[in-house]
């Protein structure tokens, strides 16, 4: 197992810039989820670690051993594609035994390591068959198996999850965390998906256009988010945000004020246009003496799923979601005015997106 | 409706009445002439209408390359012509088919050169039973003689000052012009009809007096290929590789002195090249004239049509005035005593040379023998100009080979056993058909008949076009073809070729022989085919390769070429002695090859020029088939750390198969059957061992006396084989779901 590090690696394609000296440290054993929208350019990090993409600039070294003009072949890493990308015309026998044909292993070897792989991911009684014959699960786990049976240095994931159904998905996410456990081995993951992500990493690294947004252990990013994206894309539904501005040491927004201490700050508050970041899950609608502080809204509807329910609402023109537990919505009805109380909240500048917290201005 | 029916058809029927009327007092006349020789025809046939302005003309120009077929479909048919002129070495055919009949009056013979009278006289045609010919009549004629073709010597005058009076004369000239880039003389070597002159004044001759069996192994024969020999290898003065265009170019350039030629070269002489035209030279060894062959061109009279009108305009279109006007309009050596009596024409040395040339000549033979003669002949020039047989090996060969060739008919068999097998079949077919049809079949055709009425159009198409020529292709195996006569023989053409008793295995005419030239050829053009085509596509696949789209294009070019002028250039190219590709060898300081002198070389030849034509269908195929590869396989082979080789082994190669492998197959079938390449590029050569299957057919065909029911069979066994080979590959295409995803 080893350790990869990305020394200010910058990608660009003719004069589009996909990655600008970007810098990252995985440490050996540890399984980092890489997050971030669309074309923010995970698959690219991924692609350069493997070797398939070479970058502009910037040095990729693992274990210690500058790789950077290493062919893919030779770095020991393996990879998993979102396409899966199994040889079609292989039995899933073959499939899993290529990496070890191509460096030439006696056969008894070979036989014997994909047994164990395919034991242990549960697909050993469908050696025979070929990838058509197999269903979206069992073709995963046969690009898994594939990437396991070589025992590399490090795995390298591309959304591996993204085309299956949410159940199935649910399950192997499982499977892939309990892999990395009895594997130890260093992992990259790509994901859209925030739950996987938030359940997968060590380390989470967010992205966006190519920068790292912020990274840190999941609960400490959900925490404390360090940007309003990374706010909104973390967590759903979504973080509400609403406008306040500071006023002699309480923030007031559209028929509320609270006090600076609701959101963890003492002083040193900027002026300008604030915005007051408030979790579904930390609003809760106010019984009467209640001590914490709360906004002021107007019921638009209430969405109810039976365990939960959603309570969207406006304070002043701003638009917010609650997420209720299924009692406390009970004799609630649409154009009422409620009292929403919240435990917890972030304030962020709305002209930086940053977050305000002790030390000022992020 | 059926009122209806009645009256058009009465209405069809009078129509045809009247046009039959119409037609009776019109004299329609055919001719295959062009350019001058139609002009000055032409001219005599409008000063025939301002004398006769009662007499209609119609006269119709017929391409030459369809003429003979059009006159015998037409005639019998009621819509040919009432005059034609065609030339005498025809007479045998039209004779038989009764075509034609003699000149209803006494010929004015003295009115025409003994020497073109003599091949239409009644009684002279050979190969002909008297009672078709009718009782040899002294002084009744096929025919009227117009003109006639024969072979001269053309001279370039800036070159030789006297022209030679015997062929050592005629060397001496000829070596003395020879040098690099020079000949003395030149003709088309690969004809029997140029060696001619030499063969008949040495003394020898093509056939019997009866016409009925060949006489081409002879002293005398011989005697002219050893001549044939002294030309071309001994004093070099005669470019052995030069066809008719070819001997043409050199002579308008001045890079040959002397051409042995016939009237129709005059229009290819450029202006402004200085000739003139002599008769040929005496043969030095024989101390005989060199004679040429000779046709004559005749006026003939269709069947049936010897009217008053039709003899008039006869006789005025043969008449001296007429034969004047051809003579001086369009340099027609014509047949007329007079017309070289008339100072005009006496000024015309040409003319004057041809009637004296006319005096040594040979008519050409008209016994239908002599068809199956042409082929072993050029066989045997060519040997003899390669030097590979000495010349009387090479007219023994030759006789032998037509000795092969005109085997009597296989016997007569009575038909009954296979009519009577044939219907069993038919009733057994109909009677599984009926007892294995779907249930409620009838009900549901009719119910269906909507459908069926769109499908009729097409299946009538399709039955005429495809289903019929097909049987009929089948059905003509069963016969044998004879001159004027047709029998059934059964399987006896299918026996003789699959038994190839009469010829060994390794004899170019051995069935089994061209099967094993075919499989060789087919084999060796789909692997360079593909081999080249993959390649090609693979150069071509990256997506970072600058200009691709250019390279496509460029390569694609080939296909795109009709292939028949692909040959004709790849032949040009592979000529031994002019083509570029010994230019370039021997620039390269290696020695020319004979490219069709040898099987190998020839073969090659062949394969590279179909190689040619044939890489661009596989590139595209293998182009596509590339593409459509996903990249991640190759992204996560490398990952796997697969190289190139894994990567093209493991990855490219299995994910190409299933477009790769129809594409073999079909190609496959294309090359087997191509006709063109092997037809136009090698002709067969050398001896017709670089011959395939469907050539070969042709040559029973065509070539070969008409053996149409031998090459019918021929061709029934061709679809045999590959019948059989679709079968076996059908089951390799056949789809294999599991490997697709
Ligand atoms: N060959 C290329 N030329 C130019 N731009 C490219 C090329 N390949 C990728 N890009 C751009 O690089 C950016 C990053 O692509 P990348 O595939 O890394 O995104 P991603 O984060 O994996 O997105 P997704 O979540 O949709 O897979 C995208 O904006 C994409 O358009
Ligand atoms: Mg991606």
């Amino acid at each position: 197992m080893a350790g990869i590090e990305l020394d200010r690696i910058s990608k660009h394609y003719g004069d589009t810039v996909i990655l600008e000296e970007l810098s990252l440290a995985i440490n050996e054993g540890e399984l980092v989820v890489l997050v971030g929208p669309s074309g923010c350019g995970k698959t690219t990090i991924l692609r350069m670690i493997a070797g398939l993409l070479e970058p502009s600039r910037g040095r990729i070294r693992i274990d210690g051993r500058d790789v950077t003009e290493t062919l893919p072949g030779e770095r020991d890493i393996a990879m998993v594609f979102q396409s899966y990308a199994l040889y079609p015309h292989m039995t899933v026998f073959e499939n899993v035994a290529f990496p070890l044909r191509v460096r030439r292993l006696a056969p008894g070897e070979i036989s014997r390591r994909v047994n164990e792989v395919t034991k242990l991911l549960g697909i050993d009684h469908l050696l025979g068959r070929k990838p058509a014959a197999l269903s979206g699960g069992q073709r995963q786990r046969v690009a898994m198996g594939r990437a396991i049976v070589r025992e590399p240095k490090a795995f390298l994931f591309d959304e591996p999850l993204s085309n299956l159904d949410a159940a199935l998905r649910g399950r192997m996410r499982g499977e892939i965390a309990g892999l990395h456990r009895r594997l130890g081995a260093t992992m990259v993951y790509v994901t859209h998906d925030q739950h996987e992500a938030m359940t997968l990493a060590d380390r989470l690294v967010l992205l966006n256009k190519g920068k790292i947004e912020q990274m840190g252990r999941p609960l400490d990013v959900y925490r404390e988010p360090k940007t309003r994206f990374v706010a909104e894309f973390i967590g759903s539904p979504p973080m509400n945000f609403v406008p306040v501005e500071e006023r002699a040491g309480s923030l007031a927004g559209a028929g509320f004020a609270v006090p600076l201490s609701a959101v963890g700050v003492k002083s040193g508050v900027p002026g300008g246009r604030l915005l007051l970041g408030v979790r579904p899950e930390a609003l809760k609608v106010a019984t009467s003496g209640e001590a914490l502080p709360t906004l002021k809204a107007e019921i638009d509807w209430i969405e109810r799923t039976g365990s939960d329910g959603y309570l969207y609402a406006r304070v002043g023109p701003t638009s917010i979601v609650a997420r209720l537990s299924a009692a406390a919505g009970q004799g609630l009805s649409p154009g009422q005015r409620v009292d929403l109380s919240f435990s917890q909240a972030r304030l962020f500048d709305e002209v930086s997106g940053r977050a305000v917290d002790d030390a000022g201005v992020a | 409706m059926r009122r209806g029916l009645v009256i058009g058809g009465l209405a069809v029927a009078t129509l045809s009445c009247l046009s039959r009327l119409g037609q009776a007092a019109e004299v329609v006349l055919w001719h295959s002439y062009r350019a001058g020789e139609m002009e000055a025809l032409d001219r005599t046939v409008d000063r025939f209408r301002h004398e006769h302005p009662d007499t209609k003309v119609r006269v119709l120009a017929v391409p030459y390359g369809a003429y003979q077929q059009k006159l015998i479909s037409a005639i019998p048919a009621g819509h040919g012509p009432d005059l034609f002129i065609a030339a005498h070495d025809q007479l045998g055919d039209m004779i038989r088919r009764e075509l034609i009949e003699p000149v209803p009056a006494a010929l004015a013979s003295a009115q025409f050169l003994d020497e073109t009278l003599r091949p239409l006289a009644v009684g002279a045609v050979q190969g002909i039973a008297a009672g078709a010919a009718g009782p040899a009549t002294p002084g009744r004629s096929w025919g009227w003689p117009m003109a006639f073709k024969t072979l001269v010597l053309f001279y370039r005058t800036d070159l030789v000052a006297t022209p030679p009076a015997t062929t050592d004369g005629m060397i001496e000239i000829a070596h003395a012009l020879t040098r690099p880039g020079r000949f003395g003389l030149a003709y088309n070597l690969a004809e029997f009809y140029f060696h001619a002159p030499w063969y008949f004044g040495s003394g020898a001759e093509l056939l019997s007096a009866d016409g009925l069996s060949a006489r081409i192994e002879s002293e005398a024969a011989a005697a002219s290929g050893a001549f044939l020999r002294r030309l071309v290898l001994e004093e070099r003065v005669v470019p052995t590789d030069a066809n008719g265009a070819l001997v043409t170019e050199m002579f308008n350039r001045g890079q040959v002195a002397m051409v042995v030629n016939g009237p129709w070269f005059i229009s290819e002489i450029d202006r402004g090249v200085p000739w003139k035209i002599a008769t040929l030279p005496r043969m030095s060894a024989s101390d005989r004239p060199a004679r040429p062959l000779l046709t004559v061109e005749g006026l003939f009279v269709a069947k049936g049509r010897a009217t008053p009108e039709t003899v008039g305009l006869a006789e005025a279109l043969v008449s001296d005035s007429a034969a004047r006007i051809r003579a001086l309009e369009g340099g027609q050596p014509v047949a007329n005593r007079a017309a070289y009596d008339d100072p005009e024409v006496a000024a015309r040395s040409v003319l004057g040379t041809f009637r004296a040339q006319l005096e040594q000549t040979v008519p050409m033979p008209t016994a239908p023998l002599v068809a199956l003669l042409w082929e072993p002949l050029n066989e045997a020039l060519r040997q003899i100009s390669r030097g590979a047989l000495a010349p009387k090996v090479a007219f023994a060969a030759a006789a032998s080979r037509v000795r092969v060739l005109n085997q009597p008919l296989p016997e007569s068999e009575s038909a009954a056993p296979f009519v009577l097998g044939l219907l069993l079949l038919l009733c057994g077919a109909l009677a599984v058909a009926v007892w294995r049809r779907p249930p409620r079949f009838v009900a549901r055709l009719l119910a269906a008949r909507a459908a069926y009425a769109f499908l009729l159009p097409t299946a009538i198409g399709m039955t005429l076009l495809v289903a019929v020529p097909f049987l009929m292709g089948l059905g003509l195996g069963f016969f044998a073809f004879g001159p004027g006569e047709v029998r059934f023989v059964g399987f006896a053409n299918f026996v003789s070729i699959i038994t190839a008793a009469e010829y060994p295995v390794t004899h170019p005419l051995s069935f089994y022989f061209t099967l094993v030239v075919t499989v060789l050829w087919t084999v060796a053009n789909v692997l360079l085919h593909v081999g080249i085509g993959f390649a090609l596509a693979l150069l071509l696949s990256p997506a970072w390769l600058k200009g691709r789209g250019l390279f496509r294009v460029l390569l694609i070019l080939p296909w795109t070429i009709p292939n028949y002028i692909t040959a004709l250039v790849f032949k040009g190219l592979f000529n031994a002695q002019f083509g570029a590709v010994n230019a370039v060898l021997v620039a390269l300081g290696l020695s020319p090859v004979g490219w069709f002198d040898g099987f190998w070389p020839a073969f090659a030849a062949n394969v590279v020029t179909n190689v040619w034509l044939g890489f661009p269908f596989m590139m595209v195929t293998l182009l596509g088939a590339l593409q459509a590869i996903p990249q991640d396989l190759y992204d996560a082979a490398r990952v796997d750390g697969a190289g190139a080789w894994q990567r093209f082994v493991g990855v490219t190669l299995p994910q190409v198969g299933p477009a790769l492998l129809p594409a073999v197959i079909l190609g496959t079938i294309w090359t087997f059957n191509m006709f063109n390449i092997v037809f136009l590029v090698s002709e067969g050569q050398p001896e017709g061992s670089t011959d395939i299957l469907v050539t070969e057919a042709y040559r029973w065909a065509f070539v070969r006396n008409g053996r149409y029911g031998y090459a019918a069979a021929y061709s029934t066994i061709i679809f045999v084989i590959l019948v059989l080979y679709s079968l076996v590959t059908r089951r390799l295409v056949a789809p294999r779901s599991e490997a697709r995803v």
